[in-house]
């Protein structure tokens, strides 16, 4: 029984707390802000998975780039790749080196440079598709003058480089995202203080009483805690939901868009893992724990001044 | 000044020394106040309006701090009492506001329960003895109704009810009988009489010179600020 008086819902409620104007716009705030924080922390959330994913995926891989000898001769071509392949499978820390079907180089160039008469008509670099198990074990710039060895105009590609500035600028992205996020905390402050202020000025003259008949600080910031937890929970409930929603919606969309029809074109696959949907399910309790904290902080500020 | 003659033994429960008061850059509405209330006594604090009774109960009841002087109750000296100190102390003082000061949205009975709830009686205690002492007050009938709905007579007998709840330790009314008529005011000074009897210190600021004159207790006079005069026969 104790620890139910302990339940928000049955503490003492001397202050009449729910008739407030605040009682009817805090929640509604709350949720807004609640809706965005959920979205923006799930951009985050996505943005560091794929970033992960994209580190995971292209680090191990390297592509090498074999242009066809200046003589034409189909047969040392041949010989150049498969001195090139055997090279590269005798690198340490390389699992695996196969060559790019020709037909599918043309297929990758055709929405550029057209079909018959195009692609067809120009000669085309031999691709090897090098995959790594371990790529710190790798010297590329060794293995790109080993092959460099056996024709100067080898290319190696790490896809390190457009990697790199593509996580960088997905990086700022995430931090405009975390931003939001913020911005969205010092709103749920300044909204929470603001409501908690106007309350205490409405009920001052309730306030000087309890405080005469003896009630403590604790017990007057207490009741304006509690209401800030019942609100913000309200908020934070009405503010989830939609955020979810739309989330599920997305990633179910980003997810047909990243490996069906659209054949990946759009980035990595929109997805959001269990524990990931837990976090974003802490974003309203976490709401109305700033709430709670804030109201609680601004009421024991304010009632410090009275004697 | 006042002087009183002190009582050898017994503590004071009040007690004030050269204070003094103003608001703010204000002149002094209260200046060098001194005098000493003993356990079960009970005094009529007089004086024209505007004398500064009003703030010499605040004084009291710890809603306001002194410009100047010493000021001890319940044998603290409030200069060195921490501020985390001062609830326990408040809730041994019952006051009765002027202006009531009645919680409009809770009940009659719930006001009147709020002293006894703070201090953390137990619902049963509260159930009975905020029943007893409205039904005492002639307010058993409207135990839920809303202060608003009260006649301003029936609203003072709850904010009496509400101050004594607690049978407190020191009593203090800021014009407890202006809006009774005069059969209950008399009723309500015998009540305040019988928890003087019980060993509650009481000041009961009024005008009225019939209240003072039939029930005899030692005035504490104030005219412009001081405390000037005082029937101190009873002041022991």
């Amino acid at each position: 029984m104790r620890v139910l008086s302990l339940w928000p819902w049955r503490l003492s409620r001397d202050l009449p707390l729910d008739r407030d104007e605040t009682s009817r716009f805090l929640p509604w705030i709350v949720a807004f802000i609640v809706f965005l924080a959920a979205l923006a922390l799930a951009a985050v959330l996505v943005v560091d998975e794929a970033v992960s994913s994209w580190n995971r995926g292209l680090s191990s891989a390297v592509s090498v780039q074999v242009p066809p000898p200046a003589t034409a001769d189909p047969a040392a071509a041949q010989r150049r790749v498969a001195a090139v392949l055997e090279t590269v499978r005798a690198t340490p820390g390389v699992s695996g080196a196969e060559m790019v079907p020709e037909e599918k180089v043309r297929s990758l160039l055709e929405p550029w440079l057209g079909g018959a008469g195009g692609v067809d008509a120009l000669p085309l670099p031999a691709l090897i598709d090098v995959r790594l198990d371990d790529p710190d074990a790798v010297d590329l710039s060794a293995l790109t003058s080993q092959l460099q060895a056996i024709a100067p105009e080898i290319s190696v590609d790490s896809h390190r480089l457009w990697l790199d500035e593509l996580i960088g600028r997905v990086r700022w992205a995430q931090l405009v995202a975390i931003g939001v996020v913020l911005l969205n905390v010092l709103a749920a402050v300044g909204t929470v203080i603001f409501a908690t202020r106007t309350g205490l000025m409405v009920h001052q003259r309730i306030i000087e009483v309890l405080h005469l008949m003896g009630a403590t600080d604790r017990y007057i910031a207490r009741q304006f805690a509690m209401q800030a937890l019942r609100l913000g929970l309200r908020g934070g409930l009405i503010g989830i939901v939609p955020a979810l929603l739309a989330l599920i919606v997305v990633t179910r969309v980003g997810g047909e868009w990243a490996g069906g029809d659209f054949g990946g074109w759009l980035g990595p696959e929109i997805a959001l893992r269990s524990w990931q949907w837990a976090v974003l399910l802490l974003v309203p309790l976490t709401t109305a724990g700033i709430a709670v904290f804030t109201a609680w902080r601004t009421v024991m500020r304010m009632l410090e001044r009275l004697p | 000044m006042v002087r009183p003659r002190e009582r050898s033994m017994t503590p004071a429960i009040v007690r004030f020394e050269n204070v003094g008061l103003r608001y703010g850059m204000g002149a002094e509405v209260l200046r060098d106040v001194s005098f000493a209330l003993h356990r079960g006594s009970f005094h009529f604090l007089s004086g024209p309006t505007g004398a500064g009774k009003t703030s010499l109960l605040k004084l009291m009841y710890l809603a306001l701090r002194p410009t100047r002087g010493l000021i001890s109750l319940f044998g603290n000296d409030m200069a060195s009492q921490p501020r985390e100190a001062m609830p326990a102390l408040r809730r041994h003082i019952g006051v009765v506001f002027q202006e009531f000061r009645l919680l409009d949205h809770l009940s009659v009975f719930d006001n009147v329960a709020l002293p006894l709830r703070l201090a953390g009686a137990p619902p049963k205690r509260v159930q009975d003895e905020v029943g007893e002492l409205l039904n005492w007050v002639g307010l058993s009938e409207k135990l839920q109704a809303r202060p608003t709905t009260l006649s301003g007579g029936e609203q003072q007998r709850v904010a009496i009810a509400r101050a004594v709840i607690t049978r407190p330790r020191l009593l203090l009314a800021d014009e407890p009988t202006g809006n009774l008529d005069e059969n209950l005011a008399v009723r309500l000074l015998y009540l305040f009489e019988a928890l003087n009897r019980l060993g509650t210190t009481i000041v009961i600021a009024t005008h009225s010179k019939s209240l003072v004159r039939q029930f005899q207790h030692p005035v504490l006079m104030l005219s412009n600020g001081q405390l000037r005069l005082s029937r101190t026969r009873t002041v022991a």
